[in-house]
């Protein structure tokens, strides 16, 4: 035991002290000597007085603390305090849905999110990924050096990060998967040979979560080189959502074996033949299924109630993008060309399930066309038709949304086409949608509605800013709104609270 | 006008926070208006005729024809968000009648308070007011004889015995206190019982903690031959009350009072509101305490961050921190530009050791400086721009906030230093200075 202190024996008590400790400061020597004489528990507590007024008068700064490099200085402003005050609410709770349309407004208007909010916002990214590139552009410069703070924060590292220099030298062997990710990315951009072969080379020794995010950051942007190991390592995977990423990589480099042999294959089941006075799509069903199959994913047994021909059929159509269609029949328009009505459901099934693989919107369109005029009741297995919709447009960008919920809204109910508008929000623009906007307008007045007050949120959310005024000033003439019109008033409002501070910059 | 962290600030909770942010749009509203005296309109409520609710901006004073208790009420912070967010909204331009009738009272009133003040008070029956004095301090006295044979018992014992670390221990203590009328000794020995496990370190904290209460209450007993400024500082922390007569008649220091931290805390349903005030010319500093009980709001005249020119008068004591207004109507403004800061961690503690040297009960120390946050040995620090550092304990978030807000850069933070370490209060972002303590942002 050290020297006795003055804690020590307060803790123990003074009935058992034979002496006051000595001071622990010099500076003490003088007082303490006059404490002497005392009773011990007043000497104690006087001793106690003296040393906490010199402690803390006598407290000393700390010199030698390393403080962080400084970020570096963003070239945009600050948005704007109005702005801001909707952010904040938004990250709140309230609102909650409008975080997408805050964010695409500020990055739009060219300003930044505020630094006091960045840490709640980066909060959010790690919670929901689909919010990371937006608020990764809206943090600037601090995003990245953010990230550093919280393994959690990782993403921002990444998503935001184009800056050559940014990343260590050993990211590939050192870093967090995010960090290896945002690394292979730059290389891929760089050099796609060199980037194939290091992820060919390390693939053995990749945990099966960092093979995933592998193929899924190839299945978006593929290349040529990548087709060695996509085929002979990435095909061959157990896990379900690698070979599918590698499929559709592979799908979109003809060069690959699995292109050319998907693209036979659809080609001998569909062919376009004269029928009577009509040329028709038809389906030659194949007799046996093709062990081969198996490897590229086809399943051989049917779920109940489809025939086994039909089921292999479909999944071999819908192996093929919608994009390939065209060149594969030798027509231009083989959305809206006539069917073979023997097996007109498989054929539309393959295509909608195709339709996952990345397409062009425009046939994306024609198939959508062709399917709202279906009568899906006469299917054996008739698929939701919103659900086919929204998983078809949901990854578009907003404006080419509304532009095929506007060519096909005629053909729908008002109920579904509330509920898509509600569920997909995109920017209805009163001009070029004519239709969507009167569907709204009568949506938010109609008494009788059954519309939720979430969903009349959501609506109030798809019409263009410079609408909202005029919307604003037609509901105000309406005595008693409904909760669902009043909600869709509050929403349109709470709008009208940021967007007028976040106008589009071109400069 | 406000700023909307500074309506935000004003919020009497919640509710009327999230009820007034969704009053500040125009549909909400009959008529709005503002003119540089005030901001008015007529909200449309659930009866038959709207309400009047306005502002005055001179003070912030508000009035508002419904029947809500609270204050200010939602049409008032509405009103306020609109104002500071939107003010293209308040389309009016000239005052109803109701307006600036409510204003002109106002200031009538306030002339007839001021004249009040001035005129000469009923003498007192001093009499009797000598004799509820004297049974007082009988009363402490006793109170003073328990006391310290309950501190020097606990010493005797150690503070290691168990029963020191339980929470009724000092609160039956403190309860007997409150009887003998030494409701500042109470308040110390009630802040005892949160310190037991708080901390590493908290036996010894205890202990300090102890000898500062038994030093008190030495110089209590001793106050006939201390000097008048200690005898008042020891008598006040005992629990006497200083009358503000008493305090209005002292000389103040009339400068321009940057308010630079607010920080309302809640106990026994009484809610104080404590603000630092820094006077930019002397460099005093000054804390102006105001209290409700709940539901009421402790009513502020002058907004977090903004400035105002008037005198505030030191309470009697040495090295007092508290002080009073002169008036509660000089208008604050808001700076263009925030106020330099003025400290360093090195002037800070320097200030610091010059009043412990002179008042060892003082505990905080409050501050305005540049720096940043950083860690030192796992813990956080905030770094001022020489490089120097003092131990920092972060409230919930602070950390990663202003680490953001700062980026690697000293930036003015105010708060307080209590000689084991730093708390911030208040900040600025972006040129706005808000407080630690208001609902996020």
């Amino acid at each position: 035991m050290n020297t006795p202190s003055l804690t020590g024996t307060a803790l123990l008590g003074t009935a058992r002290m034979a002496e006051l400790p000595p001071p622990s400061h010099p500076l003490l020597a003088t007082p303490w000597s006059e404490l002497a004489g005392q009773e011990s528990a007043r000497a104690l507590l006087q001793a106690a007085a003296l040393e906490k007024a010199a402690l803390h008068a006598g407290a000393v700064p700390i010199t030698d603390v390393a403080t962080p490099e400084p970020c570096p200085e963003d070239r945009l402003p600050v948005a704007p305090p109005g702005a801001v005050q909707a952010l904040a609410r938004i990250l709140n709770g309230d609102y909650a849905r409008n975080l997408h349309e805050w964010l695409t407004a500020a990055i739009a208007a060219r300003v930044l999110a505020p630094p006091r909010i960045l840490p709640a916002l980066l909060e959010k990214g790690s919670r929901e990924k689909e919010f990371r590139p937006l608020i990764a552009t809206v943090s600037g410069s601090r995003g990245p050096w953010l990230a550093r703070r919280h393994e959690r924060w990782g993403w921002a590292l990444a998503a935001g990060q184009h800056d050559e220099d940014s990343f260590a030298l050993d990211a590939w062997e050192t870093g967090t998967t995010a960090e290896r990710i945002a690394w292979l990315a730059r290389e891929r951009r760089r050099d796609p040979a060199e980037a194939a072969k290091t992820i060919g080379e390390s693939w053995a020794t990749e945990s099966p979560e960092s093979r995933e995010a592998i193929a899924a950051l190839v299945a978006t942007t593929p290349d040529p080189a990548d087709i060695a190991w996509l085929e002979s390592l990435a095909l061959a995977e157990r896990r379900q959502a690698i070979r599918q990423s590698a499929r559709q990589a592979l799908i979109a480099l003809p060069e690959s074996d699995y292109h050319r042999r998907t693209v036979l294959r659809a080609g001998t089941l569909l062919e376009v033949r004269r029928k009577g006075l009509r040329k028709v799509i038809t389906l030659q069903a194949p007799a046996a299924f093709d062990p081969l199959w198996h490897a590229d994913g086809i399943k051989e047994k049917p779920p109940t109630g489809t025939g086994e021909k039909a089921w292999w059929s479909r999944q071999l159509i819908a192996a093929v993008p919608l994009d390939l269609w065209s060149g594969i029949l030798g027509i231009d328009a083989p959305f809206s060309h006539a069917l073979d009505s023997d097996w007109r459901e498989t054929i539309l099934l393959g295509w909608l399930d195709a339709a996952r693989l990345p397409s062009r919107p425009d046939h994306l369109q024609a198939l959508l066309e062709l399917l709202v005029t279906e009568d899906l009741k006469k299917f054996t297995a008739p698929p939701d038709l919103s659900a086919v919709i929204r998983e078809m447009v949901a990854p578009l960008p907003s404006p080419l949304q509304s532009d095929i919920l506007e060519a096909i809204a005629p053909r729908l109910e008002k109920p579904t086409a509330l509920a898509l508008l509600a569920n997909l929000q995109p920017a209805v623009r009163s001009r070029a949608h004519p239709r969507l906007h009167t569907l709204l307008r009568d949506g938010c007045r109609d008494t009788q509605s059954t519309l939720t007050r979430p969903d009349a949120a959501a609506l109030a959310s798809c019409i263009e800013p410079s609408a909202i005024p005029d919307f604003l000033l037609a509901l105000s003439k309406i005595s008693d709104l409904t909760a669902s019109a009043e909600e869709f008033a509050r929403t349109l409002e709470f709008r009208q609270t940021y967007l007028p501070h976040l106008t589009p910059r071109n400069d | 006008m406000l700023t909307p962290d500074q309506v935000t600030a004003l919020a009497p909770d919640a509710s009327s926070f999230k009820a007034g942010r969704d009053l500040a749009v125009a549909r909400k509203w009959q008529t709005l208006g503002k003119d540089s005296r005030a901001l008015w309109g007529l909200a449309l409520g659930s009866g038959k005729n709207p309400y009047q609710t306005c502002v005055s901006l001179d003070d912030i004073a508000f009035k508002c024809s419904c029947p809500s208790r609270k204050f200010p009420c939602k049409h008032a912070l509405g009103l306020l968000f609109l104002g500071a967010e939107n003010a293209s909204a308040l389309t009016e331009e000239r005052p109803p009648d109701w307006v600036t009738e409510w204003l002109d009272a106002r200031t009538k009133r306030e002339q007839k308070v001021s004249e009040m003040e001035a005129a000469p008070k009923k003498a007192k029956d001093e009499d009797a007011a000598r004799k509820r004095r004297e049974k007082r301090g009988d009363r402490i006295d006793g109170g003073i004889d328990q006391l310290e044979q309950f501190l020097t018992d606990t010493i005797r014992g150690g503070i290691g015995q168990s029963e020191v670390a339980a929470p009724g221990h000092w609160e039956a203590l403190a309860r007997r206190l409150v009887d003998a009328q030494a409701p500042g000794l109470a308040g110390m020995v009630r802040n005892l019982s949160f310190l037991p496990h708080s901390e590493p370190g908290w036996e010894t904290q205890l202990l300090h903690e102890l000898g500062s209460l038994h030093l008190l209450i030495a110089a209590y007993r001793k106050r006939e031959s201390l000097d008048p400024d200690l005898r008042a500082e020891v008598a006040q922390r005992v629990g006497w009350p200083v009358e503000k007569e008493e305090v209005l008649a002292r000389k103040g220091i009339a400068d321009r009072w940057f308010v630079a931290t607010r920080q309302i805390t809640e106990s026994d349903r009484l809610l104080t509101s404590a603000s630092w005030l820094f006077a930019l010319d002397s460099g005093h500093w000054a804390l102006v305490l105001n209290f409700a009980a709940l539901p009421a709001r402790p009513v502020e005249p002058w907004p977090l961050g903004s400035v105002v020119e008037t005198e505030l008068i030191p309470y009697p004591g040495v090295a007092p921190d508290r002080a009073l207004p002169r008036t509660d109507s000089a208008p604050a403004r808001l700076p263009e530009s925030l106020p330099e800061a003025p400290d360093s961690i090195r002037t800070l503690l320097r200030r610091t050791a010059d009043t412990l040297g002179r008042n060892p009960w003082r505990s905080r120390h409050p501050f305005y400086l540049a720096a940043q946050p950083a860690r030192h040995a796992g813990r956080p620090v905030l770094v001022d721009t020489t490089g120097e550092a003092l131990p920092w304990k972060p409230g919930t978030g602070e950390e990663d906030m202003l680490a953001s807000i700062c980026a690697g850069r000293a930036i003015p933070l105010a708060g307080e230093w209590n000689g084991r370490h730093l708390s911030v209060l208040a900040a600025s972002n972006s040129g706005s200075w808000f407080s630690l303590q208001a609902p996020p942002p």
